[in-house]
């Protein structure tokens, strides 16, 4: 994958969009924009969405320090991207909604695999039943993101790479 | 054809959500955190940035962390009300604010961290708590 200096620019601007959207909600509980837009991301940047994800990731850590959570995003918003790939050629706004719902209630178990390795199956279950009420309102919270926003999204993210990758996006 | 197929994916994947939600509710009702009335006793410490341990012996009616705090003589704990509820940044007068501090208070249940916040946190007879400054 050849990587031109629009695309690291590109990349690099995404990435830095998803931490301050992340950011800037991080007041609301459980309602996050990280799923859908990376749905978006991978559904019109394909693989390059990648490396999208491990900026953000980095960022992350950088934010909010690289405690045991942040190796979480080392893998889970890569599971998002590997299950958008998966099914890439649908184009119901429903279903992404559904998806990013689900994810939304995965969530929680997802990021304690890592305590999987830390404290063996009681801490990861210990932990993924402590967080079961917010993955809940994640779900739903993603649900509803999606539905409103998944759309719009598209078309915005389409047209703005028009100008930019227009060889890339047909 | 391909818009049957998109509303099929759909419909499967809106399916696979409402059992997810209906197992990770029944899970949680088992294995969920579970109060209990009555009076227990139990022992909080607290380990300073020095290593120095103060302990705590408390008789508390309290069903969660937090309302056991009141019951210990002495001991003072202050933090922000987040999300989640009390997030403890300040014990007996020693902030640990990460992002000021580059430390943070840990929470131990019997020897194990704990996975809820003070204010979810259920307190057993014979429970033993412990909070630790944590550098980062």
């Amino acid at each position: 994958m050849k990587a031109t200096a629009k695309d690291i620019v590109l990349c690099a601007l995404l990435a830095a969009l998803l931490l301050v959207l992340q950011v800037a909600l991080g007041f609301l509980p459980n309602i996050e924009v990280v799923s859908l837009l990376i749905i978006v991301y991978t559904l019109v940047l394909e693989r390059r969405a990648l490396w999208i994800i491990y900026v953000f990731a980095f960022l992350e850590g950088l934010v909010y320090g690289f405690g045991i959570w942040w190796w979480n995003y080392l893998y889970v918003w890569t599971i998002l991207y590997a299950a958008v790939r998966l099914f890439r050629r649908n184009t119901s706004a429903v279903f992404w909604a559904v998806l990013s719902g689900l994810y939304g209630l995965g969530f929680g178990f997802l990021c304690s695999l890592v305590y999987l390795l830390s404290g063996g199956p009681g801490a990861m279950f210990a932990n993924w039943v402590s967080g079961i009420p917010f993955d809940l309102v994640h779900g739903a919270g993603n649900f509803a993101v999606a539905m409103v926003f998944y759309q719009p999204l598209m078309r915005l993210m389409k047209k703005g790479l028009t100008l930019t990758l227009r060889d890339r996006i047909e | 054809m391909e818009a049957g197929k998109n509303k099929k994916a759909a419909i499967i994947a809106g399916i696979a959500a409402v059992a997810l939600i209906v197992i990770m509710g029944a899970v949680y009702l088992v294995y969920g955190p579970k109060t209990s009335s009555g009076t227990k006793s139990i022992t909080i410490t607290v380990v300073d940035n020095e290593g120095n341990e103060k302990v705590y012996k408390v008789t508390t009616d309290a069903e969660v962390l937090s309302e056991a705090f009141q019951d210990a003589e002495g001991l003072s704990v202050e933090g922000e009300d987040a999300e989640y509820g009390l997030v403890v940044d300040t014990v007996n007068g020693l902030r640990a604010d990460y992002t000021k501090d580059g430390a943070y208070w840990s929470f131990l249940v019997n020897g194990e961290y704990s996975n809820y916040g003070v204010d979810t946190q259920p307190v057993q007879n014979g429970d033993d708590f412990r909070i630790v400054y944590t550098p980062a």
